[in-house]
């Protein structure tokens, strides 16, 4: 596999990693709404993505659907409906559109965890990046300039960044605006730092938002996770090179819900559900695309993957692989596999040497392919 | 003790060893306790840890022909020892029941080559059978717990080996040590924490105390390794009962501590842990790379780094078993690691014991909400 420019590997982990850290601020700052120093309040919630019904007087879509990145109801008389955004496109005259997204938010919206679906007070925040937030702050003014009603009347802007200090945070601050409940406005304007490893700690499997990841990390999740333990239920094919697992798009989703996805928040007909079964299915394309699956015509199953033990980095190797035009990655993909796979089950005969586990002398231990042996080029 | 020279002689001694170890189950114990073990054998255990039965963890290697079955307990490697020439050698051993769920004692009575045969022949065995490896914490806790199951013996601590780190020219090193004491072990552990050494293996005497009088001659020897490894010279009876159970206990309590962390075992619910150091470790910003660098190597595993830099986040899956972790280091003294949708007790002990063995000895905790 040729090695990724250094450059581009640092793209391909940063694209990774602001995934995570989206996901991870939306947490924070849920968090941050609906939980008091100890505990969860009462009548709190929050989801990611949620089918919120606007109003007939919403000057962008009326009596429409939007979904905003976070609802998070802080009582059954207050909640906060927030969009994330981590970057910006460098042309400022786009940022108009994020002008009007949150516009169509500033509403009555329907749809929160009160008995009605109606919300007394309600406050539309955009999160935006410390980089962009200054910036963003003057095209929001000068557009209020423009025209009054471009922006919501109950509309703030909060900068949030992730600080490497010491002890890694998340920040958020108030930068334009107000939010109208007093202790939530009085926290904002002073700041609030939110330790990355409470969130992980409190959130450990939440890895998704209603936003699609990027493939590659997408793809090391699959491979690394979830076709990994199913590696030892099937016998290695020596003509495909590989351990052929029959897959279904729905049950890869359905689980990636349950563990990292939406079925770890709250639940119901308004809820979304990521990751989606297409972005599932845009990653089985991107295997196949890599030979490194192949679809199936008939059955439950519509997918096998040929599962190869890669000795790199997983992450950088489908960063990789998505760049490299179809024809190469045929050539790629078949190459490296020319030496026989280890095989998975636990066996000395099928192991190779580890360390602290090596095979005994009896000659039964199949040939060590260590990662420092044979870098795959 | 008497040593045996003449092949003839070893070799009577070693069938009357399959003999016992052949016997039925819950006489093993009692023969080995008559049994007096001449030079160069010794009598040696490991401490396993095996969701299945030892019949079906050893069932690959008895259809290739590497292990004979003498009883459902007791078995023959054959198997080459030694470099240029090697030999071949016919290895009886026994594995019994150690009185904890899915806990299991490997023994045998042998020289150190075959010893150390047979330990990589089981090791090789993972993930049916999961070796137990002791923390310095756990290997000093269960030695204590030990002193204070024995009040009618005084235990001398008589050799230790351990690792010390040394400044060099090249940067910092480890060093193995080797020292031969006469301490009780209080005494020792302050040694150990002022030259800030990890303990690898404790050998210490029994000696029979009546009142305040204690007797000269040690009732029985024992070295125990962090590889949950004992070697007995002395009362078996007594290290059984005593050492081995403690050692056992210990094992069984970490592994039970380790099992269910998969998410699908848990209705994905995440069941998170922390390995927490006394220092802190991370403010080092090179040491954030070194722990990176170090689960880059982790042995037989497919890994992703997401971030190195100025924390670490990757996650890596354990191929043996298909198990897989999500690790941070976001605060300065410690690591989270986050069990995937596989995640068993002994792929968990696996990569824990790796880290301390190649990064650095924490404590691990349950890391839940915060």
């Amino acid at each position: 596999m040729p090695e990724l420019p250094e450059d581009e590997q640092r793209r391909a982990r940063d694209a990774a990693e602001d995934y995570q850290s989206t996901v991870h601020a939306m947490l924070a700052f849920s968090a941050f709404v609906v939980h008091d120093a100890s505990a969860q309040r009462p009548n709190s919630h929050f989801g990611f993505g949620r089918r919120m019904t606007t109003s007939k007087a919403n000057l962008v879509t009326p009596s429409g659907t939007v979904t905003p990145d976070i609802v998070a109801q802080k009582s059954d008389s207050y909640g906060v409906v927030a969009e994330v955004k981590r970057s910006l496109p460098s042309d400022r005259t786009k940022w108009s559109a994020h002008i009007g997204q949150i516009r169509k938010y500033d509403d009555d919206l329907t749809g929160w965890w009160t008995s009605d679906g109606r919300m007394a007070i309600s406050d539309t925040t955009l999160l935006l990046h410390q980089t962009r937030s200054r910036a963003f702050v003057n095209v929001l003014d000068d557009e209020r300039k423009k025209n009054a009603e471009a922006v919501g009347p109950h509309t703030s802007v909060v900068e949030f960044n992730r600080s490497d200090e010491r002890q890694v945070n998340y920040f958020f601050r108030l930068e334009w605006g107000d939010v109208r409940d007093a202790d939530l406005s009085g926290r904002l304007r002073e700041g609030v730092a939110v330790p990355i490893d409470k969130v992980i700690r409190t959130f450990a499997n939440v890895k998704f938002y209603d936003a699609d990841p990027p493939l590659h990390s997408l793809l090391a999740l699959l491979w690394i996770d979830y076709f990994g333990p199913l590696v030892a239920a099937v016998a290695y094919d020596e003509n495909l090179k590989a351990f052929p697992i029959d897959v279904s798009s729905a049950a890869i989703a359905d689980e990636l819900q349950r563990a990292y996805g939406s079925q770890l928040l709250e639940k119901d007909e308004r809820s979304v559900e990521f990751p989606s079964a297409k972005v599932i299915r845009r990653a089985l394309d991107a295997l196949v695309t890599m030979k490194l699956a192949m679809p199936l015509p008939t059955g439950t199953s519509e997918y096998r993957v040929l599962y190869r033990q890669f000795n790199d980095d997983i992450l950088l190797r489908f960063a990789s692989m998505l760049k490299t035009p179809a024809e190469k990655v045929m050539e790629q993909a078949t190459l490296p596999f020319d030496e026989p796979q280890d095989v998975i089950t636990g066996s000395v005969a099928e192991n190779p040497k580890r360390k602290g586990h090596a095979s005994d002398q009896t000659g039964a231990a199949a040939p060590s392919r260590s990662r420092k042996k044979s870098p795959r080029k | 003790m008497t040593r045996l020279t003449d092949a003839r002689e070893r070799r009577k001694f070693e069938v009357f060893v399959e003999e016992i170890l052949s016997s039925a189950a819950d006489a093993v114990p009692g023969h080995l306790a008559q049994l007096s073990v001449p030079d160069p054998f010794r009598l040696r255990l490991k401490v396993l840890y095996s969701r299945d039965t030892i019949s079906a963890a050893l069932a690959n290697q008895q259809k290739l022909g590497n292990v004979h079955e003498l009883n459902p307990h007791a078995f023959r490697l054959d198997v080459s020892v030694g470099r240029a020439p090697s030999r071949r050698v016919r290895l009886p051993f026994a594995i019994l029941d150690a009185g904890r769920p899915n806990m299991f004692v490997a023994i045998a009575v042998c020289a150190r080559e075959e010893w150390q045969a047979l330990v990589r022949f089981l090791d090789a065995l993972y993930p049916q059978l999961v070796p137990v490896y002791l923390s310095q914490r756990e290997l000093i806790g269960s030695i204590k717990t030990l002193r204070h199951s024995t009040p009618d013996l005084d235990l001398r601590v008589r050799e230790m080996s351990a690792t010390e780190k040394i400044e060099t020219e090249a940067g910092k090193r480890k060093r193995s040590v080797r020292e031969w004491t006469d301490e009780d072990l209080d005494n020792l552990l302050i040694h150990v924490e002022d030259r800030r050494q990890i303990i690898n293996s404790l050998r210490f005497d029994f000696h029979r105390r009546i009142n305040d009088k204690v007797d000269v001659i040690p009732t029985l020897s024992c070295k125990v390794t962090r590889k949950a490894i004992v070697e007995i010279s002395g009362k078996f009876a007594v290290a059984w009962e005593t050492v081995i159970a403690d050692v056992v206990a210990a094992g069984a309590e970490k592994l039970k501590f380790f099992s269910q962390r998969g998410l699908r075992d848990r209705n994905y619910s995440a069941s998170p842990l922390a390995i927490h150091f006394k220092k802190q470790v991370f403010d080092d910003l090179g040491e954030v790379r070194r722990f990176v660098d170090v689960m880059r190597k982790y042995p037989h595993s497919a890994y992703a780094v997401e971030h190195g830099n100025p924390y670490a986040h990757l996650q890596l899956s354990d191929r043996y078993d298909g198990s897989s972790f999500e690790l941070w280091a976001v605060t300065s003294d410690e690591i989270l690691v986050l069990p995937r949708l596989r995640a068993t007790e002994g792929a968990v002990e696996r990569l824990i014991h790796y880290i301390y063995d190649e990064f650095r000895e924490g404590e691990v905790t349950d890391a839940g909400a915060a």
